[in-house]
């Protein structure tokens, strides 16, 4: 068999071609049901007018029921009150009464003072030449200004009857800047002097003989007195056996106690007291056992301090007119630290140290501080119940004092000056700060946290004249201005400022004290070697004070002791 | 009506004197309800005369319970506060009497 193979013939299969060869078309109709269309009117219902105007408050008037929120009360009150009220307006503007209103107002004071104006000279007629003022003071309320006299130069004793003067600048009646108000002869030169705190006709004077007087201005005014002298011997209890105690003052106008201070007494200092520190510094000077007799004793007592080298603390009645020694201090080499080298400390009858200025502490009654001889400054403190053992055996053999103990006033020894100490003055405005005036014309302001650096020096005396020394230095009334006397003139330094002073007052003699007046009356009165007394009243600018200006005080104070 | 006008004639009354400065009416509360300077002031004087006015009162009542405060004439440097207060308010009048 034999395959063959032939060619496959298949029939053409057919297709009937689908492509379109003409158009169709097919038309339609949709309609949905029939379409309802209505005919309506709209019309707003009802309209209104209003007129729209912006009117200030004034202008607009008060509507009626404004009315209605103040009761009737009100009208009542305004017609109970339109009367009396008008009536004290229309008197205010009555003359006379505007007069009383300016002289209770001051009106200076509401307008500016541009320039230092001289308000006085004052000098007493009965005051010898040859005296110069030696100490001012004003007292607390600012009305009176105290000056007191001394020989420019002493040998060994003063002899001399030195007085006391005193004006009351407040009264314009029968003011003559010659013939003060009170004036009394004392028997010594005046070395030291300061009003009391709250009387002001009580001044405590510290004499050159080492007497302490206390003076009654009001007496004296009165013209009761012509001035007698004690004699240094009798102490007041045996003068008030031979005589009677209660004529004392209105006979001689003051009360002197011989305290046994021998030396000049360079200051002297009130100190105000509440009743448990009082009691506490009484006991602790061991005196009275612990009886004080508080209806007859007053809370001021009297610091004083003199070259002698004994700090005296005297508590006074409430007449003010006797005082009683309460406790004594005295600054005794041995009781010093080891650095201060006065004197020779194995030679008996040197081994005291006097003191030549001191300063009560604001705040802290109990401190003070002080400066001695050798220009060493030191703090101490009044309660310290110390005693200086060595020094009252010594002293009561050859002195033949009273057997009172003596203590020492714990000093804590601040710094020594490389001149001489003129006038120490702790800040009224801080319990710390104080300021240290030298004879070499600079001043210290310190910390008594940290003595040792200043928190500013001042050097005064620029120009380093030879006749320029400086004399007094104090604190003003405002927390940053200090006051310095150097040769003949008064420099106001005003610590916001610089360090260049802000005012210089010349005088035709040379100066020697100066005293603010504290009440705010912006005046600075100044003793000059002539014996006269000049009051100045300071610019505005000088005495007000900015508000910021305690803060920036604060702040300086701080600065300086994080260093 | 009539006392509107009552008040407001009594208020220009009194700053028709002599250097009055301005006035504040204050309630019970301190509040001021009529005043004639500006809105702070007004309501810085209210709130010291309402304390002024108690301290006072107070005091007068502790000296002698029979007495009262009726007026306080409070004389400043630059010039004088006068108060009379009532039982439900107070007026504060403010004088410069020294002004031209």
């Amino acid at each position: 068999m034999e395959l063959q193979f032939s060619e496959w013939q298949s029939s053409v299969y057919g297709f009937p071609s689908t492509w379109k060869q003409k158009r169709d078309l097919v038309s339609h109709t949709t309609q949905t049901d029939e379409i309802t269309s209505e005919e309506k009117g709209v019309q707003s219902a009802a309209a209104k007018e209003s007129e729209a105007q912006t009117i200030t408050e004034e202008e607009r008037p008060i509507s009626a029921e404004e009315f209605e929120k103040f009761p009737p009360s009100l009208f009542a009150f305004f017609s109970r009150v339109t009367e009396p009220v008008c009536q004290y307006l229309e008197q205010n503007c009555d003359p006379f009464t505007a007069e009383v209103f300016q002289d209770i107002g001051d009106a200076d004071s509401v307008s500016e003072l541009v320039e230092t104006v001289k308000e006085y000279t004052l000098r007493s007629e009965k005051v010898p030449e040859d005296f110069i003022g030696s100490c001012l003071s004003w007292s607390k309320a600012g009305s009176q200004i105290a000056i007191g006299y001394s020989y420019a130069n002493h040998e060994v004793w003063c002899s001399h009857k030195a007085p006391v003067s005193s004006w009351n600048i407040l009264r314009t009646q029968n003011f003559h800047e010659n013939i003060p108000t009170a004036e009394i002869f004392l028997p010594s030169c005046i070395c030291s002097m300061e009003f009391h705190p709250t009387d002001s006709s009580i001044l405590a004077v510290g004499l050159y003989s080492g007497e302490v007087a206390l003076v009654d201005l009001y007496s004296i005014e009165k013209g009761s007195v012509s001035g007698f002298t004690v004699k240094n011997e009798d102490t007041f209890d045996e003068w008030a056996q031979k005589n009677d105690p209660s004529s004392f003052v209105a006979d001689f106008g003051y009360t002197s106690y011989s305290s046994g201070h021998t030396l000049p007494v360079v200051s002297v200092k009130w100190i105000r007291l509440s009743s448990t520190q009082f009691s506490d510094l009484i006991r602790s000077g061991g005196g009275r056992d612990g009886r004080i007799d508080n209806v007859a004793t007053s809370h001021c007592c009297l610091l004083t301090a003199s070259k002698d080298g004994f700090i005296s603390l005297w508590s006074t009645n409430k007449a003010s007119n006797r005082l009683k020694l309460e406790k004594r201090f005295i600054v005794w080499a041995d009781n010093l630290p080891e650095e201060v080298k006065i004197g020779n400390r194995n030679v008996s009858g040197m081994q005291e140290v006097g003191v030549t200025s001191m300063s009560c502490c604001k705040d802290d009654p109990y401190a003070m501080i002080f400066s001695t001889f050798g220009s060493y400054l030191f703090q101490g403190n009044l309660l310290s119940e110390v005693e200086a053992y060595e020094a009252e055996a010594i002293l009561q053999d050859t002195f033949a004092l009273n057997k009172d103990t003596l203590f020492s006033p714990a000093p804590v020894l601040l710094g020594q000056q490389e001149g001489c100490t003129v006038a120490l003055d702790c800040s009224p405005f801080h319990r710390n700060v104080f300021l240290c005036a030298t004879s070499d014309g600079r001043i210290f302001l310190k910390n008594l946290l940290q003595p040792a650096v200043s928190i500013k020096e001042l050097i005064v005396n620029t120009e380093n004249k030879a006749d320029e020394t400086v004399v007094d230095a104090q604190w003003s009334a405002r927390p940053m201005m200090l006051g310095v006397t150097c040769g003949s003139v008064l420099k106001i330094y005003d610590l916001l400022t610089g360090e260049s002073p802000v005012s210089t007052i010349d005088h035709d003699s040379p100066v020697t004290k100066l005293a603010f007046n504290k009440s705010g009356s912006g005046t600075v009165a100044v003793a000059d070697e002539k014996g006269r007394l000049h009051i100045w009243k300071l610019p505005t600018k000088l005495i007000s004070q900015d508000p910021k200006e305690m803060e920036i005080f604060m702040e300086t104070i701080k600065i300086q002791s994080e260093i | 009506m009539l006392q509107s006008n009552e008040v407001e004639e009594a208020i220009k009354r009194i700053l028709s004197h002599k250097g009055v400065v301005g006035l504040v009416v204050i309630n019970h509360e301190g509040i001021p309800i009529k005043s004639t300077m500006e809105n702070a002031l007004s309501v810085q004087y209210a709130a010291q005369v309402t304390q002024l006015l108690d301290k006072s009162r107070s005091m007068i009542k502790e000296l002698d319970s029979n007495n009262d405060l009726t007026f306080i004439r409070l004389r400043t440097k630059k010039h004088e506060v006068l108060v009379c207060p009532e039982k439900d308010y107070a007026m504060i009048v403010i004088q410069n009497p020294t002004e031209s």
